[in-house]
């Protein structure tokens, strides 16, 4: 009997428990270990965070459901890793240390024959002083910081209805963020909340990023086609943003957020300070902090971990200009290269650079979107990985690894705003692959899965999408037809 | 006061971007507005019912075509 331990229960730690139930059944053990208790569809949490849903509507509580499939759900976080096992036990281990279940603060050892590292991000508020919940700005990173944002929210539309200007900035709260396409949306959200209050005239609603370029997305932008000419998602978002006379700052880094304003440096070396009523600004992600000690007690931490806190895999981190940057350098297995019972899916893998061309400002801040591993490639992995260890366990540990690279792997993002089926509208996109490859495509992508649209359609995608993704993370029958 | 673009109200007209600050704003003034026809559009059920179909078979084809 095999045990494999997944440390985390988001997109993809969640999405590999349940294939490995699936196709592992009960003869072999599988333990989630998560600080959470309760599942959240994130991509959701933007509708929470302008009030048009409840944070009821994107959680629901994992215990169940792993109960459901025979998997052994622990409410802990992991402390550290011991791959090589420790003087009881040559088998890897992990020790966690509870959150819940009545066991706050004890500790445990999991041994393990299968290890996947699915953390997710840590929230690096502290990167810059005064963001977040905690200083002086609104997150939409979870279901609480979205109901916070969406009280806030209410404030400034109540402010605006008395007759008062208002001025609203929605963005990235450091030089180094990624999720570029979920601020995009919250600000699409935002704008159609304010059109449907009547006050978006009284509004000054500014879209603060550090992509150099509108559209960018931290993923370098997107060629489309369209009525038999290339344009740019540069231009797309740009008339978006015109139409919706949403104000965009570009190439910018957050340096600090004080009550009812926010500081910034530009690409140029300039240096600003924007006076705000409201401010949804996204936090830089690292990984969730993890130590790894070998048989004998010393710390390889540095062996496993990118100094950024990401485990590295099977990546190729060799440090290169972008001109240099091809999709082979992105992991296909996830397997850690030192350890190959362990692998490391999700936000939580070390990527080999970003996949937008970084810049620094005129003075050398580093001001450099990070690559967006979310969503639909976050799954795929879970899944890739969890087939890799079931055929391991079932046929040995040469079975050959499942693979899925990003660089040959689509995504959807849906900014979609609005509630109900006739009053919403989005912004929908699709790409192919995600890290582009110029070798196989002059545009880096494949043009015909490459496309945006706005419209009501894409609003429906992404009603579709909720209800689909929260069904199959329940794991209700035939949940392993929906594609990840 | 600006005027403002909604999908209902599909008649486009140029707006100040850049009100009077000392933000670098950027200039978006030569971004393509949409045509009054191109709002309907946006909006017409039957226009995006068809978009929804092809948007989910467009989806479907990235899951099938990825090599995973």
């Amino acid at each position: 009997m095999a045990e494999v331990v997944i440390l985390g229960a988001g997109v993809s730690g969640h999405t590999a428990a349940l294939h490995l139930s699936r196709m592992l059944g009960r003869d072999h053990t599988i333990t989630v270990v998560s600080p959470n208790s309760q599942w959240n569809w994130i991509p959701s949490n933007i509708w929470v965070g302008v009030g048009k849903m409840d944070k009821k509507q994107v959680v629901f509580p994992l215990e169940p459901i792993y109960r459901k499939k025979d998997v052994t759900f622990r409410q802990a976080k992991a402390m550290a890793i011991r791959p090589d096992g420790d003087g009881a036990s040559d088998r890897g281990a992990v020790d966690i240390e509870y959150t819940g279940q009545g066991k706050a603060g004890q500790s445990e050892r999991l041994r393990y024959d299968y290890l996947i590292n699915a953390t997710g991000p840590q929230l690096k508020f502290g990167m810059t002083p005064g963001l977040g919940p905690e200083g002086h700005s609104v997150s939409v990173c979870t279901a609480d910081h979205a109901i916070e944002a969406a009280a806030k929210l209410k404030d400034v539309i109540a402010t605006l209805k008395a007759g008062t200007p208002q001025t609203l900035v929605v963005g990235m709260g450091h030089g180094t963020c990624t999720c570029e396409g979920a601020a995009f949306e919250y600000v699409f959200n935002v704008d159609h909340e304010l059109r449907e209050a009547g006050v978006r005239d009284l509004a000054r609603l500014i879209y603060l990023t550090n992509e150099a370029a509108l559209g960018d997305f931290g993923v370098d932008g997107m060629t489309f086609e369209e009525q038999g000419f290339q344009t740019s998602s540069e231009l797309w978002t740009a008339s978006l943003f015109r139409e919706r006379r949403v104000e965009a700052i570009l190439g910018a880094h957050v340096e600090k957020v004080e009550p009812g304003q926010v500081h910034y440096e530009t690409l140029d070396g300039e240096h600003h300070v924007l006076d705000f009523d409201f401010a949804m600004l996204l936090p830089p992600f690292g990984g969730v902090p993890l130590s790894a000690f070998d048989k004998d007690g010393n710390d390889i931490t540095s062996t496993m971990f990118a100094p950024s806190g990401f485990m590295r895999v099977d990546a190729d981190y060799t440090v290169k200009p972008y001109e240099e940057w091809r999709g082979a350098d992105w992991p296909t297995t996830y397997v850690s290269p030192s350890h190959p019972n362990v692998f490391a899916v999700g936000i939580a893998f070390a990527p080999p650079h970003q996949i937008s061309r970084p810049r620094k400002s005129a003075n050398g801040t580093v001001i450099a979107p990070s690559p967006p591993r979310t969503g639909m490639p976050s799954g795929v992995m879970g899944r890739t990985v969890a087939k890799t260890i079931a055929d391991r366990i079932k046929h040995g540990p040469q079975a050959p690894a499942h693979e899925a690279s990003m660089a040959h792997m689509g995504a959807a993002c849906v900014a979609s705003a609005g509630a109900g089926l006739r009053r919403g509208s989005a912004a929908a996109m699709t790409m192919m692959p995600v890290v582009p490859d110029y070798g196989r495509f002059p545009t880096g992508r494949d043009l015909g899965d490459t496309r945006g649209e706005i419209g009501l359609a894409g609003h429906w995608v992404k009603l579709m999408l909720h209800h689909l993704f929260i069904y199959k993370a329940k794991g209700r029958p035939g949940w392993q037809l929906i594609p990840e | 006061m600006n005027a403002v673009t909604t999908p209902s109200d599909p008649s486009p007209q140029e707006t100040p971007m850049n009100p009077p600050n000392a933000q670098p704003v950027a200039d978006l003034s030569m971004a393509p507005l949409p045509t009054p026809q191109t709002l309907r559009r946006r909006q017409s059920i039957p226009i995006q019912l068809s978009r929804f179909a092809v948007f989910n078979a467009r989806i479907m084809r990235m899951v099938l075509k990825g090599d995973h």
